[in-house]
């Protein structure tokens, strides 16, 4: 808390996924982010912005609200939005394609 | 693993320690420990068992890692990494490539301690002895092979102030965020980094050594 970026009360997961994935520091990170989700990386680490975008981006919020994307469904949103390779999600379009006759 | 990634949004990751000194006979392992050859002056039979104990490890952590990337991991944390010494870092090391080779996940390593121990002395990675390693010198090693993130650990002096502590881990720190190109994220636990040896750190005292690594050593996370 005293440090952090909010995780997903903000962008905090997000920027996480930009380091683990593209193995960017912080500040490359955090504009990566920023660049995908048309704000100013300031932005970033705002609660109220960030809960207004990203249920505008529909990609998760902290609190469960009814008719917003949870668990793979935002992390699918997440995947799309910000072009990142999410291990879970891959599999879950793997499992369920289907092959029609 | 594959329940919580079904209703999670934040990465998750897997993480396990890579514990080698689980493979010695003291702790029910297959292969005599090295600290008792070492007492018998049998030194080239102690290299010998952490040889072997350290390619079991390296099997085992693949074998773990592409289940892990089966139930859709977001990554796996290589834990405490090197506590057995040299030959633990070198099987870490190892499995790191073979995991970024055979599966999808991300990997971050976080350290044991500050210093490699010298157990074995005598194995290297890529041209560098492992035995002596401080931690701008992993990190460099530790990102040669393929991975994610960086942990770093500076050990606290239990007989020494907070200030004192957290300038001598500001100090180590600055150094790897200056060689090492992946994110850091040092560790910030009871004991390490600047943060005192206790169950329940003050908390001023994490939040101000937390500050500083942000503020003067540049991390990328905790």
């Amino acid at each position: 808390m005293a440090i952090g970026l909010g995780g997903l009360r903000t962008a905090g997961d997000l920027v996480a996924r930009a380091q683990m994935e593209k193995k960017l520091k912080i500040r490359d990170a955090k504009t990566y982010v920023a660049k995908k989700l048309a704000v100013e990386p300031m932005t970033l680490s705002d609660e109220y912005a960030m809960a207004e975008l990203r249920k505008k981006l529909d990609i998760g919020l902290i609190i469960g609200l009814t008719g917003y994307a949870k668990g793979l469904a935002a992390k699918a949103r997440i995947a799309k939005t910000c072009d990142f390779r999410i291990n879970c999600v891959t599999r879950l379009f793997q499992k369920t394609t289907l092959n029609t006759p | 693993m594959e329940n919580a990634q079904m209703v999670s949004i934040i990465p998750l990751f897997y993480g396990a320690m890579p514990n080698l000194g689980s493979y010695y006979q003291s702790l029910g392992g297959p292969w005599p420990a090295p600290t008792e050859l070492l007492k018998q002056g049998k030194i080239k039979e102690s290299r010998e068992t952490q040889e072997r104990a350290a390619a079991d490890l390296e099997t085992d952590i693949i074998y773990i890692a592409k289940i892990m990337d089966q139930a859709g991991s977001d990554g796996f944390d290589f834990d405490t990494a090197g506590a057995y010494g040299d030959a633990e870092f070198y099987a870490t090391l190892r499995a790191i490539e073979q995991v970024k080779r055979e599966t999808n996940l991300a990997v971050e390593v976080g350290m044991a301690g500050e210093i490699i121990s010298g157990m074995h002395c005598e194995l290297d990675y890529q041209g560098t002895r492992l035995a002596g390693l401080w931690p701008h010198q992993q990190g460099k090693l530790i990102e040669k092979a393929g991975a994610s993130m960086y942990g770093p650990v500076v050990n606290t002096k239990t007989t020494k102030s907070f200030p004192w502590n957290l300038g001598r881990a500001l100090t180590f720190i600055k150094a790897v965020t200056k060689e090492v190109q992946i994110p850091i994220h040092c560790n910030m636990g009871m004991g390490v980094c600047g943060v005192p040896m206790s169950e329940t750190p003050p908390i001023d005292a994490v939040t101000r050594a937390a500050k500083a690594m942000v503020e003067i050593a540049d991390i990328d996370g905790v």
